[in-house]
C-alpha cells in the first residue's frame, strides 16, 4: 500500500533574537555598573624588623650589621600632626649636614660614595621613623630611597622609642 | 534621494533591522566586562586610601603566593569576612590561621608567602611596626608596603 507523503509548508524558523538582546543588555549593564578598574598598585620590599618593637623587652640593643654592608641610618621625627619635622642621616662616616626637606634629603642619599665594587647594592638603609609619623610620609621617604638607587631599606621605630 | 525603501508599487518588502550583529557586539562587551571583573577584590578594602610612590612595583606574573591586610587608619587591621583585628595577638592568630588554611602547607606558606600591608596613608609608623611586628612572630618572612603608584 502506497502512502504517499503530504506536502508540508515550508517552516520559517525565526529565531527570537530580540529577548535574547534585551537579557544581553541587562547583563551587560550590570557589569558596566559594578565595573570597578583595576586599581594602578604596587609595592615596596621592606625587611622585617631586626628587632622586637613589641613592648616587653626594655634593652637597648645596637643594630644587628648587615653583611659587607656600609649601613646608612635615615632618622625621620614627626610634629603633632604626624608630619616630618626633622631629618637627619648618618652613615660610617658620621652625621651629614642638616636636611631640611625631602629634596635635601636626595641630594645627601646622591652623594653617598657607595663600596667599591658592589655599587649601591653594598649600601643598606635604614629608617628610624617616629611612632606618630604618618604613614605617606614613610612612604615618601622610602620613595626616595628607591629612587636614589638603594634597594635594601629597612624600618625601625626612632632610638628613643625603641624598647 | 531615494534610499531604495518600501514603496514604488514593487511589493511591501521587510523592514525589520537586523539585530544580529548588534546581538554580536553586545555579548563581546559582556564578555569582556566579565573577565576584567575583579571578583577577589575582597581582600582590596575600599576604605584604605594608599599612599602614593613613583618606584612602588606592580605585582607580576610571577607573584603567585601573596596575602593582603589592610590597616585602616586608627591602626585596626580589616580582614575579608570578619571583625578587625585590634591587638598583635589577634594578628598573630590570624596569620597562623592563614599560614596552617594555606595550600602550600604551613612550613612552606611562612617561608613563600609574601604579606603585602596596604595602610591608610594616615595611619602612623607605630600601627605598621605593630603590624610587621605580629607578622614576624607568626613565622612569615617576607613583607612589603603597597602605595598607589604615581601616574608620569
Amino acid at each position: 500500500m502506497a502512502r504517499r507523503k503530504k506536502e508540508e509548508p515550508p517552516v520559517d524558523i525565526t529565531l527570537p533574537i530580540t529577548p535574547m538582546l534585551d537579557m544581553s543588555f541587562q547583563l551587560l549593564s550590570f557589569f558596566i555598573l559594578t565595573f570597578r578598574p583595576i586599581p594602578t598598585e604596587g609595592q615596596m620590599s621592606v625587611a622585617l624588623p631586626k628587632i622586637d618593637v613589641s613592648e616587653q623587652t626594655q634593652e637597648i640593643n645596637p643594630l644587628p650589621k648587615e653583611d659587607n654592608k656600609d649601613e646608612y641610618t635615615i632618622t625621620l621625627r614627626a610634629s603633632s600632626g604626624g608630619e616630618l619635622a626633622l631629618m637627619s642621616l648618618r652613615g660610617p662616616a658620621g652625621e651629614s649636614p642638616e636636611i631640611r626637606n625631602v629634596n635635601d634629603l636626595k641630594g645627601q642619599l646622591d652623594a653617598i660614595t657607595p663600596p667599591v665594587g658592589r655599587g649601591k647594592a653594598g649600601v643598606s638603609i635604614t629608617i628610624e621613623a617616629d611612632n606618630d609619623l604618618t604613614y605617606s610620609r614613610l612612604i615618601e621617604v622610602m620613595d626616595i630611597c628607591r629612587r636614589a638607587g638603594y634597594d635594601s631599606v629597612n624600618l625601625m621605630p626612632t632610638r628613643k622609642e625603641r624598647p | 534621494m531615494s534610499h531604495g525603501g518600501a514603496g514604488g508599487g514593487q511589493g511591501a518588502q521587510s523592514a525589520e533591522p537586523n539585530l544580529t550583529p548588534l546581538l554580536d557586539m553586545v555579548l563581546q562587551l559582556v564578555m569582556f566586562f566579565m573577565l576584567v571583573a575583579n571578583f577577589v577584590m575582597d581582600e582590596l578594602s575600599d576604605k584604605i586610601r594608599l599612599p602614593v610612590a613613583s618606584q612602588a612595583k606592580p605585582l607580576t606574573a610571577k607573584d603567585t603566593n601573596f596575602m593582603y591586610l589592610n590597616v585602616d587608619k586608627t591602626g585596626r587591621v580589616l580582614v575579608p569576612l570578619g571583625e578587625p583585628l585590634l591587638t598583635p595577638d589577634q594578628i598573630r592568630f590570624y596569620m597562623r590561621q592563614a599560614a596552617r588554611n594555606h595550600v602550600l602547607g604551613e612550613a612552606k606558606a611562612k617561608e613563600e608567602v609574601t604579606v603585602i600591608i596596604r595602610a591608610d596613608k594616615d595611619s602612623r609608623v607605630q600601627h605598621i611596626l605593630k603590624t610587621m611586628q605580629a607578622i614576624k612572630e607568626s613565622g612569615f618572612r617576607k613583607v612589603q608596603l603597597r602605595a598607589q603608584i604615581e601616574a608620569k
